[in-house]
């Protein structure tokens, strides 16, 4: 279970850097991540349409 | 600065794992959400914050990305206690009660669901009848979310015309009770109770004067719904992000010699069938948020129709809880593990596409408006 709860926080920290060099050296997969600019977090950008208050859900 | 999504993975995501396993809402949370201005934060006054639909769906949609039941908490306080209180309510209710719930001193519930009446509420058999200036009201909820934990009881009830009315009642009253519902495998992080009614008195100022009939508890209910619209896609966002990590980073678990397998040696993420499913997860999400997000702008013009509530809710429960299956799937056995989470996502949105209107019922209200003709019965 330990090691569960490890893997498990390992997951949530995001990504590593070391992340691409380890899949290009290791299994020799092209890594296409640099180039692209899409975001898929919010790929329709709806950021944009958020006013400053509404981004920040702030405490009033 | 304390936003909300900061707030939520500070506060609340640390607690959720083990709230979940023990089925136990903390109550301090409801202090918290006061503190955070989350309650009754469209209103304007009482301490409400008064901020936008937009910035309300966010709020919404950072709390059920922690967790369905922690988001039910908050939205039943908000939209179903507060929310008929200021519409419906005079203002020595306003001045009486919104206050303190909009601090989460006091917690409050909202009873129209019964043993025998839940997609028809009209149906309901719970009674007010009228005894001088005071109402004795005789009946059961079920399924009432804040119930074992609530000072302030909204209820529906028919009065001596037949006439769906709603009533303030206070933890205390003599023939009030409020038993816990255990045993749920759905929404095991927020309370969920009854409310039994046994000649209750209820004097005749707790009354909702300004509402008669079914249009008072659904004018809270499109309100739960606008929120769940946006908290459901919270859920989703929490559980693609999640799978596409796992599945990003599982070949690492080589390193710390957890879990040998290579997954034919390479990333999940690096085959098509994976890749699909995120394609369509990121579309469904993209679309739902952009869509509840013009509804927003909408309610707050006052050019909304229930039946857009109706689809938007339907739509984002929907896909929230194939999104999360289909995260589960990415997961594998691990998936099945609450410590990964996603599988406590894909337990609540089983509850949260159930309720305030099932996906089979909200199809309905959408049938109708598209045809003309009424199908429930």
């Amino acid at each position: 279970m330990k090691l569960i709860s490890s893997l498990s926080k390992n997951l949530s920290h995001g990504f590593s850097k070391n992340k691409q060099a380890f899949i290009q050296t290791r299994y020799g997969v092209r890594d296409f991540s640099e180039k692209i600019k899409f975001n898929f977090e919010d790929p329709l950008n709806l950021t944009s349409l958020l006013t400053e208050e509404e981004q920040m859900v702030k405490r009033q | 600065m304390h936003t909300a999504r900061d707030y939520c993975q500070n506060k609340l995501m640390p607690r959720i794992l083990k709230a979940n396993r023990d089925e136990k809402f903390d109550r301090q949370i409801m202090n918290e959400y006061g503190e955070m201005n989350f309650l009754g934060a469209t209103l304007k006054g009482y301490g409400c914050a008064g901020v936008s639909s937009v910035a309300y769906g966010l709020i919404i949609r950072e709390v059920e990305r922690v967790d369905s039941g922690y988001r039910s908490a908050m939205s039943v306080q908000s939209a179903l206690v507060m929310y008929p209180i200021y519409a419906y309510g005079n203002d020595a209710q306003k001045d009486k009660y919104l206050p303190k719930l909009a601090t989460g001193e006091l917690v409050g519930c909202f009873g129209l669901t019964e043993p025998n009446h839940g997609s028809d509420p009209s149906s309901m058999e719970t009674r007010a009848r009228k005894d001088g200036n005071m109402y004795i009201l005789n009946g059961s909820k079920t399924w009432i979310t804040n119930s074992p934990i609530a000072d302030v009881f909204i209820i529906w009830a028919k009065d001596d015309n037949n006439e769906i009315r709603g009533f303030i009642l206070e933890k205390g009253m003599e023939g009030l009770a409020a038993p816990k519902i255990e045993g749920k495998f759905s929404l095991r992080s927020s309370d969920t109770g009854m409310i039994l009614m046994n000649n209750v008195k209820v004097p005749a100022e707790n009354l909702l004067p300004n509402v008669k009939g079914l249009k008072g508890p659904f004018g809270c209910l499109n309100n739960a719904r606008f929120g769940i619209s946006w908290g459901a896609l919270g859920a989703a966002e929490f559980c693609f992000h999640y799978a596409r990590q796992y599945a990003l980073e599982r070949y690492k678990s080589i390193d710390i010699n957890f879990i040998f397998r290579k997954q034919f040696g390479r990333p999940l993420a690096n085959n098509q069938l994976i890749q699909k499913k995120f394609a369509d997860m990121a579309t469904e999400i993209s679309l739902g948020l952009n869509a509840v997000y013009h509804l927003s702008r909408l309610k707050d013009q006052g050019l909304h129709t229930p039946e857009m509530i109706s689809m938007l809710k339907r739509n984002s429960c929907g896909k929230a809880l194939d999104i999360a299956r289909t995260a589960r799937d990415i997961l594998g056995g691990n998936g099945i593990s609450d410590e990964y989470h996603i599988i406590r996502h894909v337990m609540n949105l089983e509850s949260v596409n159930t309720y305030e209107g099932t996906h089979d019922i909200h199809a309905l209200i959408l049938g109708r408006a598209i045809t003309g003709l009424q199908a429930f019965y």
